[in-house]
């Protein structure tokens, strides 16, 4: 202090490191954590009220826009901040002897005073000997500084409550992780067909691998609702078979971490367009409801039914490939000039001298999911961190006693500050004065 | 009896209405009597409505968690529990004026939405329903209470601050115990709230390969949490008390009866054969 301020850039930046400092501080404060948690609130809230697939030409899908992927890593920094700052108190509280830190216990969130005819001695021991018995750890004081005696329960508490935030962080990065290094894609597989799965498509599998569709079915219940949809899978590597499993909703497919999920179904119908001499000039196969455009036509097959009847056209009569039709649209220029029912090989004619059109064949698909998310594990160890830290954070009753013992007239004054679990408090208070008051008659007694 | 499944909710629900009409005839007049009678009705309400949970068991062929009613059915069961709990351990016989009318309301609600017992759609053929739906009738049950408690807390707050210390402020609990079972409950409710929307996420990674989708009810449960979550936040280290800690225990209920009923009514998604 005997050198003379120099007003100098040091102090002026030393200026300006503290409000960068200040403003760090501030962000880091769990009342900013709060706003952004109701931030978050708030993007979730508008997200749900934009109908999928029709995303708002500005909001989008908002839960996978910058901003709210930002407020999310605004979240994990406010929350690893506030951990962190956390951390030395929690530990000190935990591990540290209480007894002699200088705590003005009637400034304690919860307080009491005990007047009792006894002595300083005899208290510490009938409060310690009566916490010990109730569960406290028990600390009495060395060198007199602060009060006599402090006693804590359920000190995991705040670990708990550390665990549940830290889980938050780490479900984010196990997200992040399975986004990076995963793959998600939708299939559609006919039946009888094999589907190549190799790194190239599918980053991450070493050795490639097919899947083939053996059967397709649909169960149902005897009252005619679904039961099931069942895919019969086999897997096979290098032409030899490796396994074969049926997928079905609530039983994924599992090959080394590549999960296939049975996700819809469908029918593909081979599609053919000739032009107005008979040559062929297109052929693809479309799902249902999907579409294939030539010469400014957009024809849909809308729905195959395998065993049509003219009086209900839109039912099949029986699931048998009995009277296969395709029920189909026509559009041009983006109006419907023609629909109807065509039996599987029958020629629609395209207008006058356009060609036609004939659905050759019709194969039922099964729609396969394909994943592989290695960031799951991260993200389920997250989740048990989460749940083990919140009912230790909230079913464990925390509470910290500080007792200090002073001779006044012709009795001692107990003083109790407590702070964590009020009824645990009060009850434990009333204990303690209930033996005191009892001791002290026996003592009469004799 | 499993042809009465629905009568037999009928009767639960009248039940829960002539204990609600007796538990506040006790708060008009004050009269102990009704009280007990309160109780009575009550407690033949969970009756019924524990033969009716059996009856569409037996009707469905799994337990009913299956779709909105079903699992409403069970809540409201769940509520009525908790609400016996509640005044067995603080002998208060004025929160069933609270609780009570709230199990009606919603036993009401969810008869609305009656529909006949089916079989279980494929997505919920799985073990992951029982324990889902387990740790839902526990949170939402908590949390059907914590909201029914509040608003005790606002009725007798009203009465103080009129200066109004008769006899029917007299039978409700002190403010400061009122917030502090408002408390409980929702510290009671949280780690199954959580578990509700973690059963979820694992089973939505077997049935639909993702365990978020930030599909309507997701999201919902989550905003849900976050509400609970700021409300803990709030209670222990912002300190709040009072009106503004019991406000927000309200919210976060509206928040769970929206999560609830209102997405399935209003925002179609893959929860949407709950509806």
């Amino acid at each position: 202090m005997d050198e003379k301020p120099a007003v100098t850039r040091e102090t002026v930046s030393q200026g300006r490191g503290s409000l960068i400092l200040q403003f760090f501080r501030g962000f880091v404060s769990m009342r900013t954590g709060i706003f952004i948690l109701l931030l978050v609130m708030a993007a979730a809230f508008i997200g749900t009220f934009i109908p999928p697939g029709r995303e708002h030409k500005f909001l989008g899908d908002v839960y996978h826009t910058w901003c709210f992927r930002l407020l999310l890593g605004l979240l994990c920094v406010n929350i690893l901040a506030c951990s962190a700052r956390r951390l030395p108190a929690l530990w000190r509280s935990t591990t540290m002897p209480q007894a002699s830190s200088s705590v003005k216990l009637d400034s304690l969130p919860h307080y009491q005073e005990l007047k009792i005819e006894s002595s300083v001695e005899s208290v510490v021991i009938t409060a310690a000997t009566l916490l010990t018995q109730r569960g406290f750890r028990v600390q009495t004081d060395k060198d007199g500084a602060g009060p006599l005696l402090y006693a804590d329960r359920g000190r995991w508490a705040p670990w708990g409550t550390l665990a549940v935030h830290l889980s938050i962080l780490v479900i984010t990065a196990g997200a992040l992780y399975g986004n990076f290094y995963g793959f998600d894609r939708d299939i559609a597989l006919p039946v009888g067909s094999s589907v190549e799965i190799t790194g190239s498509q599918y980053p991450g599998v070493a050795q490639p691998f097919s899947l083939k569709l053996n059967t397709f079915t649909t169960q149902y219940y005897d009252d005619g609702s679904v039961s099931d949809w069942v895919s019969n899978i086999t897997v096979e590597q290098n032409g030899t078979k490796v396994l074969s499993q049926e997928v079905k909703v609530n039983q994924p497919l599992d090959y080394n971490g590549i999960m296939v999920y049975q996700f819809s179904y469908g029918t593909t119908i081979s599609t053919q367009v000739t032009d107005a001499q008979g040559h062929l000039i297109k052929e693809a196969d479309v799902a249902e409801r999907g579409g294939v455009e030539s010469q400014g036509f957009v024809i849909r097959p809308v729905r195959f039914v395998p065993d049509f009847n003219p009086a209900q056209p839109m039912a099949s009569a029986s699931s048998e490939l009995r009277n296969p039709h395709v029920l189909y649209i026509i559009y041009r220029d983006g109006r419907e000039v023609d629909w109807g029912a065509a039996k599987l090989g029958e020629e629609i004619p395209l207008s006058k001298n356009k060609g036609h059109v004939t659905f050759t064949a019709a194969q039922p698909f099964s729609g396969l999911q394909i994943k592989h998310d290695p960031g799951v594990p991260v993200v389920w160890f997250g989740f048990i961190l989460m749940t083990v830290g919140f009912f230790i954070s909230l079913y464990t009753k925390r509470l910290r006693i500080w007792l200090t013992v002073a001779p006044g007239q012709g009795a001692v004054i107990v003083q109790a500050g407590g702070r964590g679990n009020r009824n645990l408090f009060d009850q434990v208070v009333e204990e303690l004065n209930n033996q005191l008051v009892s001791d002290t008659a026996s003592r009469r007694k004799i | 009896m499993a042809e009465y499944e629905a009568q037999l909710f009928n009767l639960a629900f009248f039940s829960y209405f002539a204990a609600s009409c007796m538990y506040i005839g006790y708060l008009v007049m004050l009269n102990d009597k009704l009280a007990l009678l309160g109780r009575i009705a009550s407690i033949i309400g969970v009756g019924f409505n524990t033969l009716a949970i059996i009856a569409r068991t037996m009707k469905a062929g799994h337990l009913p968690f299956a779709n909105m009613y079903e699992f409403g059915m069970v809540l409201v069961w769940g509520l009525v529990i908790i609400h016996f709990v509640i005044e067995y351990q603080s002998k208060r016989k004025a929160l069933g004026a609270f609780v009570l009318p709230l199990a009606f309301v919603l036993a009401g609600v969810f008869a609305l939405f009656y529909q006949e017992a089916r079989p279980l759609v494929p997505a919920l053929k799985s073990n992951w329903l029982l324990i889902h739906v387990v740790m839902a009738v526990f949170a939402y049950g908590a949390l059907a209470a914590s909201c029914a408690i509040a608003a005790t807390y606002f009725l007798k707050h009203r009465l103080e601050k009129n200066g109004d210390d008769g006899p029917l402020s007299a039978v409700l609990p002190e403010l400061e115990s009122l917030e502090n079972m408002v408390n409980q409950l929702i510290a009671l409710a949280m780690p199954f709230m959580t578990l509700l929307i973690l059963t979820g996420a694992v089973w939505a990674e077997y049935a639909w390969g993702s365990y978020w989708r930030w599909d309507p009810k997701e999201t919902w449960s989550l905003i849900t949490w976050l509400v609970y979550a700021i409300y803990l936040h709030g209670r222990s280290v912002l300190g709040w008390r009072g009106n503004r800690a019991m406000t927000w225990a309200i919210v976060g209920f509206i928040t769970v009866l929206f999560t609830f009923i209102g997405v399935n009514v209003l925002l179609p998604g893959l929860h949407s054969y709950a509806f």
